[in-house]
């Protein structure tokens, strides 16, 4: 195990993590599609209301994958700082 | 093409209708207001803001798929990179969703843009044929045309004109319908399908490294793997629910066995139970209660269901049924989303103690008396429309909301709604009336008339005005009795609200009638009114359909008629 190497995937992972995050997507955006813009038909009041709850999945999908990397990324520098502490007591400090 | 802006549009627009309905067509105005009304900048802006999700993502995963051989020369574990991978191609899946959804509404915005465009078009050549003929402003066009031989230039100007028009009308259907089905598809369910397996790993994974028994608690497992837990919503309602089972007061003692025993039911019959709202009977009250069949805190779409009279928290286990049947029907018909249907016994039923735990006698005396008007549905409102607000805390932020009613609780979800009860939609079946809060559908604050739905069955006389006025009259025995005790009736084409084309599951055994003998159909009616007047009735067949149709927000495969 090369604890540099997983350090360095975890920045990496970080870095997905922001660019997932709700300050690059936005907690919540803005929904531009109102009641009667497309229409006041079944069907155009349909796509109204579904368009706009899909735009807000899609940022929690982005978000909540934001978070998954995140954790994932923590969990690789954990792993690492303890495989250096297995390590350094496996080999015994210097005399 | 040319346009002849300094005569009046709309003096020529009127004598097109009036041609186009003299010649029998449908009058194109309409039409030509629909397409042209479109926004399809807001459509756009759409298109933008999906659009960038799908870049984040893009680049999300990117960066992700940079990580991987950095990881794989770091450790030699393959599990750690299938992890990462799995994530990437989660995201990966949901950009494709979105990419999806994206092109159809680029294309649909095409369409609907250039139908814009040629619509204007028809209308304009329309009109400069017309004019051409010499049509004098204010001439019956038809008349006048056929006076100066130009008829077949006119009606053939017309027309073309309408036919144009519905063709793009259908061309600008086609694309939304292409666009809805697009939109079927919920982006995050790749995301949390890895979500949940992560979850799942975490757990075992914790709970087999740790030697502490505490650990195979799930709340130690979170702590340990940092994963969050989910809060339970009903936490503090199921604790309340364990002290009344064991409280000697028989009444407190009864609500909560029957509450329980409807949690049972909807665990057993649903999956998932969720107990929303509780508070205890007592001699002076029947108490409140509402269970969530399925999660409501993953719920794309929420329905709470009120019922009608004679009902009461301690029989609620009675209703679930029909709360199961709504979500299986709403999952069935949209299989990506989840649906939770809330059972809510939140307001004072008139007519409860024939069902309910026994009440002091003034308490049953008012109780009774409340079947001859709206004013226990309308207090209801109130409590309902609080009730929706906490449901709504509990639910995901982009849930759609939607209250059904049935009988007098149909009332009530009418009167929450006046009070502003946040929801996307309301399905009134088998109302009495809409409460004396509103006169039209227009009245609603907060929901346009077009998501106000209805279901009356012809047979079923509690919908139409009889029964308005034999308990105005037995309500106002001493006072001017109300002929509308209940407030309007919502299937009244008057009222404005989408009336559901539906017919009854039920048909009554008739009895023979005696020819002449005054009231000799009596029974009859009574017949068909108690096999009509169920909420199981309301809640099965293609009225089922319909109210699920409505839940999951596919208002386009609802049935609608001309309200009676």
């Amino acid at each position: 195990m090369e604890t540099a190497l997983i350090r360095q995937a975890a920045d990496v992972l970080d870095d997905a993590s922001t660019v997932l995050g709700p300050d690059r997507t936005g907690g919540a955006a803005r929904c531009p599609l109102v009641e009667g813009s497309l229409g006041h038909s079944a069907l155009g009041r349909e796509v109204v209301g579904a368009a706009n709850r899909r735009v807000l999945q899609s940022i929690e999908a982005a978000n909540r994958l934001a978070g998954l990397i995140g954790e994932t990324a923590r969990t690789l520098r954990s792993t690492a700082t303890a495989f250096e502490a297995a390590e350094y007591s496996s080999i015994g400090p210097p005399r | 093409m040319t346009r002849l802006a300094w005569r009046s549009p709309s003096v020529v627009r009127a004598a097109i209708r009036q041609a186009a309905l003299d010649m029998g067509l449908a009058d194109p105005l309409p039409i030509a207001d629909e397409i042209l009304g479109v926004d399809v900048d807001a459509l756009h802006q759409w298109f933008a803001a999906a659009a960038r999700t799908s870049v984040h993502l893009w680049q999300g995963t990117s960066r992700l798929a940079d990580a991987l051989p950095v990881l794989a020369a770091g450790w030699s574990s393959q599990a750690p990179v299938h992890a990462i991978n799995g994530q990437r191609q989660a995201g990966l899946a949901s950009r494709e969703v979105i990419g999806a959804q994206v092109d159809a509404a680029d294309a649909a915005g095409a369409t609907l843009r250039q139908s814009r465009v040629l619509a204007d078009d028809a209308l304009a050549d329309a009109e400069g044929a017309i004019y051409g003929t010499g049509w004098p402003q204010g001439d019956d066009l038809l008349r006048s045309a056929a006076e100066h031989q130009k008829l077949l230039e006119v009606s053939g100007a017309i027309a073309g004109l309408c036919h144009r028009l519905e063709d793009l009308r259908s061309r600008n259907e086609n694309a939304l319908h292409t666009l809805a089905a697009a939109l079927r598809t919920d982006p995050r369910d790749p995301v949390e399908q890895v979500v949940s397996a992560h979850a799942a790993t975490s757990a075992s994974a914790a709970g087999a490294l740790s030697s502490d028994p505490a650990a195979s608690n799930p709340a130690d497992i979170g702590q340990v793997t940092g994963a969050g837990i989910n809060p339970t919503p009903d936490r503090a309602n199921l604790d309340r629910l364990a002290q009344d089972l064991r409280s000697t007061d028989f009444a407190v003692l009864a609500m909560a066995m029957g509450v329980s025993a409807a949690l049972q039911k909807a665990r057993t019959d649903g999956g998932v139970a969720q107990l929303l709202v509780y508070e205890s009977a007592n001699s002076g009250s029947q108490g409140r209660a509402a269970i969530s069949v399925g999660d409501i805190a993953s719920a794309d779409n929420v329905a709470v269901l009120a019922p009608g009279v004679t009902n009461a928290p301690v029989s609620m286990a009675d209703g679930i049924p029909d709360a199961v049947a709504l979500r299986d029907a709403a999952q069935q018909q949209a299989p990506g989303d989840s649906t939770a249907v809330v059972a809510w016994y939140g307001y004072d039923i008139p007519l409860s103690w024939t069902n309910g735990v026994p009440v002091n006698a003034i308490s049953t005396l008012t109780n009774a008396v409340a079947a001859l008007d709206d004013d226990n549905a309308r207090a209801g409102g109130d409590l309902l429309a609080g009730d929706i607000e906490q449901f709504h805390d509990m639910a995901p932020a982009a849930a759609r909301f939607v209250s059904v009613g049935f009988s007098m609780g149909a009332t009530t979800v009418s009167a929450a709604s006046a009070r502003g009860a946040r929801v996307d939609d309301m399905v009134l079946l088998a109302s009495p009336g809409a409460s004396r809060d509103v006169e039209t559908a227009a009245d609603y604050p907060d929901l346009p008339a077009e998501h106000a739905f209805v279901v009356a069955y012809e047979q079923d006389a509690v919908t139409t005005g009889p029964t308005d006025v034999l308990a105005g009259i037995a309500g106002g025995m001493g006072w001017l009795p109300s002929l509308t005790p209940f407030g309007p009736d919502p299937a009244d084409a008057d009222f404005g609200a989408q009336v559901i084309d539906v017919q009854t599951n039920t048909s009554a055994t008739r009895l023979p009638e005696i020819p002449f003998l005054p009231l000799s159909g009596l029974p009859n009616d009574v017949l068909e009114l108690a096999a009509t007047h169920q909420e199981a009735n309301y809640l099965s067949g293609e009225s089922l359909a319909a109210v699920a149709a409505v839940v999951n927000g596919r208002y386009s495969e609802v049935p609608i008629k001309t309200g009676r």
